[in-house]
């Protein structure tokens, strides 16, 4: 859950990433592709959909995140808590991503020629899931909240699904950061994260169909 | 830190916390499990509370626990378990006779 504050300043962010991406390319006489830098100053062409990755990413965080809020049924007790969670979390994620696109664009007008965009980008993976342990860390110390839906746990299935999906989400977090650190970016990097987060999301939701079927079992056997 | 350490440095502290892993019990269902005093395990709860690793809600007369544990306090709870000695939870609830001796 957010508050208005947190989602207004996520828009503000994203809205920024577009305008500068937007006038990059508008500088270009080919729209589709847009140069860029490397450490030994040698200019490459990327593809221009390159810069919208970071302003996406900001977007279905800052979706998923206004969604849950008004789909979410909690005491104002119980939201005050998930909504300073959620505050910081977009506040934090939404200021990487809009460092990391700052950094691309820098280096498609050829400055900061010295900083080695691997690094850069080792860095920003390394911030990125640092910021998912710490926020799935004290996840399970949350009020518990119920959503809109027919197909609510009860508060004994909810706090462990709760916890084993916050487990799972530092676990992955960790196993990003590790291949952040120690694989090569982005050639075998890149698909491994996608791999490791992609389980972790389908393990989760795996995890949370057992419960409520069990939980319907339960239920219709007494 | 401190109070986390401390409040998981006791057995039967840890013993609570591992009940209160299956589901939010009340103090009384709690108590069943363990052969101490109310009051004894009333200051456990407290020690628990003080290191927020537990939430109290109270419904009537009843108070209900619910557990609070961070992934990292989770991962120590369990080390602590491992490595040092736990109080078995047998689930049978003891007869008051046996209690009151």
């Amino acid at each position: 859950m957010i508050d208005r504050r947190a989602l207004l300043i996520s828009v503000a962010l994203l809205a920024l990433m577009l305008g500068a991406a937007a006038w990059r390319v508008a500088l270009l006489p080919d729209w589709t592709h847009f140069p860029y830098y490397l450490p030994d100053r040698t200019l490459v062409e990327r593809n221009t959909l390159w810069l919208l990755v970071a302003p996406t990413c900001v977007a279905i965080v800052a979706g998923i995140f206004a969604r849950n809020a008004r789909r979410a049924v909690a005491s104002p007790r119980a939201a005050g808590p998930w909504t300073r969670w959620g505050n910081t979390l977009l506040i934090v994620y939404s200021a990487i991503c809009t460092l990391l696109q700052a950094f691309i664009l820098a280096r498609s007008l050829g400055l900061a020629p010295a900083i080695d965009p691997t690094a850069v980008g080792r860095i920003g993976l390394v911030l990125l899931a640092g910021l998912l342990v710490v926020s799935a860390n004290v996840m399970p110390k949350l009020p518990l909240v119920q959503w809109r839906s027919k197909r609510n746990l009860d508060p004994a299935r909810l706090g462990q699904l709760m916890r084993f999906s916050a487990r799972m989400q530092v676990l992955t977090g960790i196993a990003v950061m590790a291949v952040a650190v120690f694989v090569r970016l982005p050639v075998k990097g890149t698909p491994i994260v996608f791999a490791i987060i992609a389980s972790s999301i389908l393990v989760q939701f795996v995890r949370g169909w057992q419960m409520r079927r069990e939980q319907a079992r339960e239920h219709s056997g007494s | 830190m401190n109070l986390v350490f401390k409040a998981l440095a006791d057995p039967t502290r840890r013993g609570v916390l591992q009940l209160l892993r299956q589901r939010p019990m009340t103090a009384g269902e709690i108590a069943e499990n363990f052969a101490i005093s109310k009051p004894t395990l009333s200051a456990h709860f407290a020690i628990l509370r003080e290191a927020d690793l537990i939430e109290a809600e109270k419904q009537g007369k009843t108070i209900t626990y619910r557990l609070k544990l961070s992934v990292l306090e989770d991962a120590l709870l369990s080390f602590a378990d491992t490595v040092g000695v736990g109080i078995p939870l047998t689930g049978i609830a003891k007869p008051a006779r046996s209690r009151r001796s």
